[in-house]
């Protein structure tokens, strides 16, 4: 095993060329897929981004950021946040050295993702190394664009399997001027799924809305401006129909770090389930035994923490004709259930990695 | 046996158009400078005539385009001679709308206003609403990632596609995506969406509708010159607010609305610019305090603030008309797509009048400023000899200029015909060589809209 650092995307390029045809891995800060701690297989080479590490450009008024791969998701946001500006997708794994290209390659996106959309809403550019060690450009730095193929939007969840992330164009925006959480605890999960769903109907332009389906308690986000906070936060109150707790600044964010994906151990599988209000409890019914579970971005998706093996999981998602993946821990990338059929996929990893490399 | 006949074995007599008078509305899009008839028609209506077609073309190597309601403006539905065109107009349901879970099901047929015509009783909307959502269809604004006024807080038709069911050039049926705003895997959806038909036909699409929000507040604020205009666009968004839309029309473009809706813009005034704000209405009443200081702050001749529902209906219908209503004043135009960076809209807007009277040629700007997306309109009478040519030679000016300020040839009507020898310009050839590559893995033998956004014109 040979591990490269490359500190320039031209080095990056020609680190994968010159390690052809060796089986690559790419290791970004090991926050999902923890080879920094177990190293490769035998015979697989590791290309680490830790050197790749910057903003390329920023210009704050144009809010569109062009960073590199290996950079920390929390330089990033601290960075914008100087600037009055943020990520509106929440990344949920930003510290511990999380990178940028990581956050695209697991395509993992916080409770924000319910407002603005998720990551795969704000990528508008990438470059990639393929597994010939060709450079490769996508998209741009302009919030649109319809020229060429949107590759960029491939990576997205790509899991390291398509090319090399190399470089990430991102739409940002400005941070609200305030923000405020209201959390309710529910007696029972029906209870507490039936007040999630009466906030989500009620059109309050809630930035965030998660349901903690273990302890049946929703938690809902407002964001805006300061002085029409109260009227919102109260007709939010009203919907949810339970005593609420109101959140602001530190508690406000300890809250929902306690609540995020990231909080559970690297060690298991974490697993996410793309999901739709109306299944909601379906989902739950079969992921529930599994281990504690949460629902992100309005019901929209779900997640998992299970250290239950991986065939366990494989046959429980099949049998509930659930598709799903495991986005963290040593088997981050795996598919789960029900699959599609896999002819597109196959064609474009063909034309990015003709050698199978990217595994 | 020949395509033709085999053809007529899926399809009657009536959906199977083969005679030059037949032929005829389909040769061009509304691009109309480029013309081609095709070898034939078909009327599908149903999915499997669609998967059938593309069978039968790939086994005798015919290349085909799938065709909605013709609107491209990039000439991305011309067919080609030797070609097919599958026309979708008639695979027009909406197969599922689900307010719940807020997404729908449609066929590719479907025209975009009508999602969300019926995703209206529901308090429903689908965002995405290019200029002539009217009548194009959901298969065309998929092929070509279709944009609108609000893609700056929205995103394009990529980010409102949450699942695709597609014909693959060799007839291989799969599906991309799901019915979630959130999936797992690598975002193919998302890649299909602006291939511009060079993957295969959509043949289903799952998109996303958004509540409509509780209030708008609309604003028009006049100004004295474009740049004025352009600069409190920049002074908007740096002041941390994000509007739905924020849309800029210059003096002839303006003159042209005005004859045609009376939309009720200043006289005088150089530009305007159409400022929106959306969601929570104590929210947007608050933003609106601070929108008003923004534009007060920017040196406006004027600010008005729509009252009603009925005033904003008419502050855009001036917009929206903004290019059919051009056609009062010239006989002939040519609409630019171009992208720039936004705080590089004085810049471009400066230049583009330069370019103007350098060539001798009229232009009126309408355009997205939020995105950055120029829409200036080339006027032109094609009558007159070497009018079209002077035309072009200042379009192909304003294309470079955008490359030249960081942007894009195109920010929603894709490259098609018009703009092919455009794309190695804005890319590396290493960039364009790889989008060879993919379209080859997808397509071998290059059948799926063969001659478009790859093949530089000879």
């Amino acid at each position: 095993m040979t591990v490269t650092t490359p500190a320039t995307l031209d080095a990056l390029a020609d680190a994968v060329a010159t390690t052809a045809p060796a089986p690559l891995r790419i290791a970004g800060g090991g926050t999902t897929r923890p080879w920094r701690h177990n190293g490769a297989p035998p015979g697989v080479d590791v290309i680490a981004l830790g050197a790749l590490s910057g903003l390329t450009a920023y210009d704050p008024a144009e809010c569109v950021v062009t960073v590199l791969a290996g950079t920390p998701v929390r330089h990033l946001t601290d960075t914008l946040a100087v600037h009055g500006q943020y990520l509106p997708w929440d990344p949920p794994i930003a510290g511990d050295g999380a990178t940028v290209g990581g956050m695209l390659a697991s395509g993992l996106s916080g409770p924000g993702r319910y407002r603005y959309g998720g990551v795969r809403d704000f990528v508008i550019g990438a470059r990639v190394v393929d597994g010939r060690g060709r450079l490769i450009a996508s998209g741009g730095q302009v919030v649109k664009n319809a020229a060429g193929f949107l590759l960029h939007h491939a990576l997205v969840g790509s899991a390291g399997r398509l090319g090399v992330i190399a470089e990430v164009s991102l739409k940002v925006f400005p941070r609200a001027e305030a923000t405020r959480t209201l959390v309710a605890r529910a007696s029972s999960l029906a209870g507490a799924l039936a007040a999630h769903e009466r906030l989500r109907l009620a059109n309050l332009d809630l930035d965030a809305l998660d349901l903690d389906a273990t302890s049946a308690v929703v938690s809902a986000r407002l964001a805006g401006a300061a002085d029409a906070l109260d009227a919102r936060a109260a007709r939010a109150a009203r919907a949810l129909a339970h005593a609420v707790e109101t959140l602001t600044g530190a508690d406000e964010a300890r809250h929902w770090q306690a609540l995020s994906l990231a909080a559970w151990p690297a060690t298991g599988a974490t697993v996410k389930v793309p999901a739709a209000p109306s299944r909601l409890t379906a989902i739950l019914a079969t992921l529930m035994p599994l281990g504690p579970c949460r629902l992100s971005a309005g019901g929209a998706v779900a997640f998992l923490h299970s250290t239950q093996p991986l065939d366990a999981l494989q046959d429980a998602f099949a049998a509930a004709h659930l598709r799903g993946a495991v986005v963290r821990g040593p088997d981050a990338g795996t598919p789960l259930g029900i699959r599609h059929a896999p002819a597109f996929a196959d064609r474009v990893r063909a034309s990015l990695d003709p050698d199978g490399r990217f595994r | 046996m020949d395509l033709t006949t085999a053809l007529a074995a899926i399809y009657p007599p009536d959906r199977l158009l083969t005679r030059a008078s037949a032929l005829a509305s389909y040769e061009s899009d509304a691009l109309t400078a480029f013309r081609t008839r095709p070898l034939a028609v078909v009327l599908a209506e149903t999915r499997q005539e669609v998967i059938d077609t593309v069978r039968l073309c790939h086994a005798a190597g015919v290349p085909f385009v799938a065709r909605g309601s013709g609107t491209s403006l990039s000439g991305g539905s011309v067919p080609l001679d030797d070609g097919i065109v599958i026309a979708l107009n008639r695979l027009n349901r909406i197969v599922r709308l689900d307010p719940v879970d807020r997404i729908a099901v449609v066929e590719p047929g479907v025209i975009n206003l009508d999602i969300s015509a019926a995703a209206e009783p529901f308090g429903l909307y689908y965002a995405p609403d290019p200029s002539s959502q009217s009548v194009c269809t959901i298969g065309g604004n998929v092929a070509f990632n279709s944009g609108g006024a609000h893609c700056f807080r929205h995103g394009m038709t990529a980010n409102h596609v949450l699942g695709l069911e597609v014909v693959l050039p060799d007839g291989e049926v799969v599906r991309l995506g799901g019915d979630s705003v959130e999936d797992v895997g690598p975002d193919l959806a998302g890649l299909f969406v602006g291939s511009e038909g060079l993957f295969g036909v959509a043949l289903e699409v799952t998109v996303r509708l958004l509540p409509r929000p509780e209030s708008y507040r609309t604003v028009l604020a006049s100004y004295t010159s474009l740049q004025a205009a352009g600069d409190a666009v920049t002074r908007i968004i740096a002041a941390g607010l994000l509007p739905g839309a924020m849309e800029i029309m210059d003096r002839l473009a303006m003159d042209a609305a005005e004859a045609a809706v009376h939309a009720g813009y200043p006289p005088g005034a150089a530009a305007v610019l159409l400022v929106e704000l959306e969601g929570d209405a104590a929210q947007a009443e608050a933003e609106l305090a601070r929108l008003s200081a923004v534009l007060e702050a920017s040196g406006p001749s004027h600010v008005h603030i729509a009252a009603n529902a009925e005033e904003r209906a008419l502050l855009w219908k001036g917009r929206k008309c903004a290019f059919s209503a051009v056609g009062r004043l010239s006989p002939d135009f040519i609409v630019q797509d171009g992208v720039v960076p936004r705080t590089k809209l004085g810049d471009a807007l400066v230049a583009i009048e330069q370019l103007s009277r350098q060539h001798g040629v009229r232009v009126a700007n309408v355009f997205h400023a939020g995105d950055g997306n120029l829409h200036p309109l080339i006027l032109y009478d094609g009558r007159e000899p070497g009018a079209l040519a002077r035309a072009e030679a200042l379009a192909t000016d304003i294309l470079r200029l955008c490359i030249r300020l960081g942007g894009s040839i195109t920010g929603e009507h894709g490259v098609g015909l018009e703009k092919r020898a455009f794309l190695p310009e804005m890319y590396r050839p290493e960039d364009i060589a790889f989008m060879q590559r993919l379209r080859e893995s997808v397509d071998g033998r290059r059948l799926a809209n063969r001659g478009k956004m790859l093949e530089t014109p000879a």
